[in-house]
């Protein structure tokens, strides 16, 4: 590891990993710090995924992928589901070897990586910024003409550089997972989401099978309503309930900010990428797709930054430009959806399964949702409309 | 910050480090290195959603610290 870099990423999960590995390529001299010892762990993620996010970028392998999906069920409070058909995509990935991988294309490509390595403040230069690390426990400086903070839920690389990034109660679901072995699952190739206020308060159980009796099997509640009860104490109900004689061979905590995307993700010299910048789909909670795509858009912006001279915002901000074009609309939609979701009543959430129920067996689109409920209950389409314009 | 200001007791072994509460912090006033989760008592403005956010009650609040 030398002291000066064109390019340095802070956190090393998916989204710093795709990032320095595009720099990387691009030609610019890159570094990858990443706090804990190893590259992928511990795996503060529910694992589930599409493919068609990353097969862009490198071919999905058998080593990183625990699981094939086939369709996902939700689960109303009175214990109905609806079957929504996916397309041969969905996998549950094994996200230590996933994340292993993407680092190791970085390294391939001419990153330098540092585990143990705590980036604890940034200063500003006069053409980039220097960081203070905290490296196998000595303190060191390394200086950066670009940084790419993807440092995940805690977002303090941005926080530094002057951007406000904590999360209001609202906007953060509360998480945990259990690893679960020897628990019967009824199709170990659907992934299954649980809804209620009861089980989990403005959020949902899962349970993601990666084989035929293990799955991770988690919660999210919003912060916000996580009053009487945490995350963990609501997982061990729900797993009471209905995995009496599961055994749990690991468990996690994590957090999923499901705020509105920050407003800028380019200041000069610096870009915002995965969970850091608020990108998560605030419906499903999913963070790896456009983690990955946000480092590789991140990555490539920096590298070309660094070979025009180019560091400053108003080159850099092409980044959120294209990378709002890919998502921003779908993430803006999401969120309304994910405001109906959160301020359904258990009942509601009953009515509305109920009524998908009835549909014809096809594929799920919220058009056909919408013309579903127009006919068959309109007081319910009255009280969702509602909701979504309540805020 | 007066003396009788409530003090963030962090509970180590019940930690995981999953940044939870470091993301919900107005004030930057919760730290995690690669092993341990600190609180900075000078920056806090004690609006306790740390203690919301946490998954597993690792925080709590302790008066007259």
């Amino acid at each position: 590891m030398d002291e000066h870099y064109d390019v340095v990423a802070v956190g090393g999960g998916p989204a710093g990993a795709m990032a320095a590995w595009k720099s990387a390529q691009a030609g610019a001299k890159t570094l990858l710090l990443e706090r804990d010892r190893e590259i992928g762990l511990p795996v503060r993620c529910a694992e589930a995924a599409s493919t068609a996010w990353f097969e862009c970028y490198f071919e999905p392998q058998e080593k990183f992928i625990a699981n094939r999906i086939d369709a996902q069920e939700f689960v109303s409070p009175d214990g109905m589901a609806v079957v929504v058909e996916g397309d041969d995509k969905g996998v549950v990935l094994e996200r230590k070897i996933f994340d292993a991988h993407i680092a190791t294309m970085a390294a391939g490509a001419g990153a330098d990586i540092a585990t143990r390595a705590d980036a604890t403040g940034m200063e500003r230069l006069k053409n980039g910024w220097k960081l203070n690390v905290t490296h196998q426990g000595k303190p060191i400086c390394i200086e950066a003409r670009i940084v790419i903070a993807s440092d995940g839920i805690e977002s303090r690389v941005a926080r530094w550089a002057g951007v406000k990034t904590a999360l209001s109660l609202k906007d953060l679901e509360s998480a945990a997972q259990y690893d679960m072995v020897n628990i019967e699952i009824e199709n170990p190739h659907h992934l299954y989401y649980y809804f209620g206020n009861e089980i989990a308060p403005g959020g949902y159980c899962w349970v993601f099978p990666k084989a035929d009796r293990r799955a991770n099997v988690g919660i999210g509640v919003l912060a916000s309503r996580a009053t009487k009860k945490t995350a963990k104490e609501l997982l061990d109900e729900f797993i009471e309930a209905r995995f009496p004689r599961g055994k749990a061979v690991g468990f996690v905590t994590g957090g999923v900010p499901i705020a509105r995307p920050l407003k800028e993700l380019a200041l000069d010299n610096l870009l915002i990428a995965g969970d850091a910048a608020r990108i998560v789909d605030p419906l499903s909670g999913g963070g790896i797709e456009a983690a990955l795509l946000s480092g590789a858009l991140a990555g490539e912006t920096a590298g070309r930054a660094v070979l025009k001279n180019r560091c400053g915002r108003n080159f850099l901000k092409t980044y959120s430009e294209i990378l709002f074009g890919r998502i921003g609309r779908t993430l803006g939609i999401n969120s309304r959806i994910k405001n109906i979701v959160q301020e359904s009543s258990d009942d509601e959430y009953c009515r509305i399964t109920n009524l998908a129920r009835k549909a014809a067996p096809g594929k799920m689109s919220l058009l056909r949702m919408y013309t579903i409920i127009v006919r068959n209950d309109p007081i319910l389409l009255l009280n969702l409309a509602k909701l979504l314009f309540q805020r | 910050m007066s003396l009788d200001a409530a003090m963030i007791r962090i509970d180590q072994l019940t930690c995981d480090g999953c940044g939870c509460c470091i993301a919900v912090c107005p004030q930057d006033a919760l730290v995690l290195d690669e092993k341990y989760l600190s609180w900075l008592e000078e920056r806090c403005s004690q609006c306790e959603n740390c203690i919301l956010a946490c998954p597993v009650t690792a925080l709590r609040v302790v008066e007259h610290g």
